[in-house]
């Protein structure tokens, strides 16, 4: 981890990787997703809505985990001062805002037909709206300070606040009364579908994370350069005064 | 194939106005993020090249 540190070194790694991403996240998406509309079976219940969740499983799990990592990140920029870290987090945020809200919109497209309303207030629902309303608090207090270090250290500290929202939206269908049903996949038993409905949503979601470390490799980058760029331009100005 | 025909693909069991928009909004948003990341990239590399050749200029 500590190698990581260097912006350099993790540009290379990053340029290295962005290819194999891309192609992780073609393939996986458009795989999973075919196979999910042409070759699954509807199920007994849902019929053919059914294939509404190869797209709203996998975002759910991206959102969330997505935001894990931020956290996790934001936690090594504020306690290591890690360089590279907030820069991560940083760009992690629309990655995570988008699947949420493809979750909630793919959902809510789900809860029509299936529950008979686009929209309930209970506490799965809530908890992931709650969950987009922080990744859009992130974004915008990094665009509340015009003193980056400052407004990482409060960007940071909000990410690490929300991840209490993280066990509350997965257990949530536990500990409240809920329309939305129990987990299905990631149980303690292992995952409680049928093969044919659980493959196509397995290829999806490693083809959203092979997204979201594509997105990564552009967004970092970006960030990298445009710091560097600050960082030339300052000094430049520093040297004048001092010459 | 567990389709038939083409009609009943597109039909999706009655719920095409459900199941067609749920991919289409993902599509664009995914499609998006990722056209504007690539924007991002492409402005931080212009202005990391000019503050190379500002800097240069003063040194």
């Amino acid at each position: 981890m500590h190698a990581l540190a260097n912006p350099a070194r993790f540009m290379r790694l990053m340029t290295a990787i962005r290819p194999w991403a891309a192609l992780v996240a073609v393939a996986g998406l458009c795989g999973g997703l075919a196979w999910g509309l042409l070759f699954s079976p509807p199920d007994y219940q849902q019929g053919e809505t059914v294939r509404i969740m190869y797209i709203h499983v996998p975002a759910a799990w991206m959102g969330m985990s997505i935001y894990f990592a931020m956290a996790v990140a934001s936690a090594a920029a504020l306690i290591w001062r890690h360089p590279v870290a907030e820069l991560v987090a940083k760009a992690s945020a629309p990655v995570g805002a988008a699947f949420t809200l493809i979750c909630l919109v793919t959902g809510a497209l789900w809860g029509k037909p299936m529950w008979g309303t686009w929209w309930v207030w209970d506490a799965r629902l809530t908890s992931m709206l709650i969950l987009f309303f922080l990744y859009l608090g992130y974004i915008a207090l990094w665009e509340a300070f015009d003193d980056p270090s400052r407004a990482g250290r409060a960007a940071a500290i909000l990410a690490l606040v929300g991840a209490v929202n993280l066990p509350v939206i997965k257990f949530s269908v536990d500990w409240w009364n809920t329309l939305h049903q129990p987990a299905s996949v990631m149980t303690m038993e292992g995952p409680k579908i049928d093969p044919s409905i659980l493959w196509p949503l397995v290829v999806t979601a490693v083809g959203a994370h092979g997204y979201y470390l594509w997105m990564l490799c552009l967004r970092v980058r970006a960030e990298i350069l445009s710091r560097q760029a600050r960082i030339l331009r300052f000094s430049a100005a520093t040297d004048r005064r001092a010459g | 194939m567990y389709w038939t025909s083409l009609g009943d693909f597109l039909a999706m069991g009655g719920y095409a106005g459900f199941v067609w928009p749920s991919f289409a909004v993902s599509l664009l948003v995914l499609l998006g993020l990722g056209l504007q990341s690539r924007a991002r990239l492409k402005t931080a590399e212009r202005d990391h090249a000019e503050a190379r050749r500002e800097v240069g200029r003063h040194v």
